[in-house]
């Protein structure tokens, strides 16, 4: 085993630590940083519970050992609420279609679909799917899943152009979804 | 984990010096096999040598006459690359189907080659478009066709203090079609049960060349010299007749000589041996529609 000597911006704050060679980004993040939205699933590659954002992107992070990770930025779950301590649109809408029931995917899956949606703002539900395919359900099932970054995606393209009639800012009428 | 010494290579100088020291190192780049493996206990490294920092292999590039791809480029950006869709889409088609989105952002083309799995999915695709390999160490470098790089399960030709710089594959300028299929049990994190990739080329509307490779269905991922034998010289038309007929032309039924699949969790030999062939038929078809848009 050797030692590392690693940075890594967590949530926009620089994290220091000494990591042992084998330890991967998912125990760094849980058990260093002490970030449990993160998720441990399985551990190896299969479940996409402990997605992060590393670098703009969605990955599985207990495929990268900790060290490797030096000099990177790391998006959780726990970076998405907002100054006020508000959920994201994308947390409102899994709430609201009932794409949650046990939880444990749900952080990866939300952060899988928030790369997503920062990549491609208003994705087909093909692409959603194929997007979403590394995370694992086993409770909820993927429809209401799929519908949830649907909304999602439909709200922060209005939040965006600064249409009123959005629900999150509280005025005007509230956006249908079929 | 399994422990293991883990050294972060610097760059490419570093990494050969590094591998000329230590011959019983394995290079770690994705990790997507890696962490799996080692933490399953079938990989125990003495020494990791980790080559996510060497920009120098993180290439696509055209240059005369070749498509070069260095080996830190990941599956995601291969299928995304639109050179590789364009002049290599069997590799574009088998880089798109691997894993899961969020592995293929990781996972790179020279660690999908150097694990050497028959189950390999970009495999196929680099032997069917005829890929050479670029090999260095301290000692300077060679050049080595793909068919003589794969040995067995797990066992390439690499030499030790030996790693793969890029993966070249020759662009031709006539009317060249590729594709790529796999046999999954989903969509998604599927490891291939068998794969095809085929390459034609074709030449006053005859087949002037062609390369198919099966996966999974031998020790290695195989080219089927026999069945291209009997497919050079071919009229495209009488192809595409037996398509229509659902007819079996001879040259399906030697496929079956260049493959020796196994039992194993994933499917019987048996139904392998059933499979390959509807594959193979498939792509070299698709292949050669391919090739006749492109003319």
């Amino acid at each position: 085993m050797t030692l590392h000597s690693v940075g890594i911006k967590v949530n926009g704050l620089l994290r220091a630590a000494v990591v042992p060679s084998h330890m991967t980004l998912l125990q760094f993040l849980r058990e260093i940083v002490r970030i449990t939205g993160v998720k441990d699933g399985c551990a190896e590659g299969d479940c996409g519970a402990c997605t992060v954002i590393f670098n703009g992107r969605a990955v599985k992070s207990c495929l990268i050992l900790a060290a490797q990770a030096d000099g990177a930025e790391v998006l959780t779950i726990e970076s998405l609420k907002g100054p006020e301590g508000e959920l994201h649109p994308i947390q409102n809408a899994f709430m609201e279609l009932g794409a949650v029931q046990c939880g444990y995917c749900t952080p990866g899956m939300i952060m899988t679909a928030s790369a997503l949606l920062d990549a491609n703002p208003r994705p087909t539900r093909e692409e959603i799917r194929a997007s979403i395919s590394g995370n694992l359900c086993r409770c909820t099932g993927y429809s209401k899943i799929v519908s949830a970054i649907e909304l999602a995606a439909i709200r922060i393209a209005s939040l965006k152009a600064g249409d009123e009639s959005c629900e999150i800012c509280g005025k005007g009428k509230r956006i249908r979804h079929e | 984990m399994t422990e293991f010494d883990l050294l972060i290579a610097r760059d490419l100088r570093h990494l050969l010096e590094s591998l000329a020291e230590r011959p019983d190192s394995r290079i770690v780049a994705g990790a997507t096999d890696f962490i799996p493996l080692v933490g399953a206990g079938k990989w125990e490294p003495r020494l990791a040598i980790d080559i996510t920092r060497l920009q120098e292999l993180h290439f696509i590039r055209q240059t005369a006459g070749w498509l070069c791809i260095g080996s830190l480029t990941t599956h995601g950006e291969a299928a995304e690359s639109p050179c590789i869709n364009d002049m290599a889409t069997a590799l574009a088609e088998a880089c798109a189907s691997v894993a899961d989105p969020l592995i293929r952002g990781r996972a790179t083309l020279g660690g999908n080659l150097c694990t050497a799995s028959p189950a390999a999915d970009s495999v196929p695709a680099m032997l069917a478009l005829g890929a050479e390999l670029r090999l260095v160490s301290l000692a300077g470098e060679r050049r080595l066709p793909l068919e003589e790089f794969l040995i067995g399960p797990g066992k390439t030709a690499l030499l030790p203090g030996e790693a793969l710089a890029e993966i070249c594959l020759p662009v031709s300028p006539g009317h060249v079609g590729s594709g790529f299929l796999k046999l999954g049990r989903r969509r998604a994190m599927a490891i291939s049960v068998a794969n095809a990739a085929a390459w034609v080329s074709i030449d006053g509307g005859m087949i002037s060349d062609i390369r198919l490779a099966l996966g999974s269905l031998a020790p290695t991922v195989v080219r089927c010299p026999k069945a291209e034998v009997s497919l050079r010289g071919r009229r495209v038309i009488d192809i595409e007749a037996e398509v229509r007929a659902a007819a079996d032309g001879d040259w399906l039924g030697v496929v079956r000589h260049d493959i020796s699949p196994i039992d194993d969790v994933r499917a019987s030999g048996a139904y392998r041996r059933r499979v390959a062939a509807p594959l193979a038929q498939r792509m070299v078809t698709t292949a050669l529609e391919r090739a006749k848009v492109n003319i």
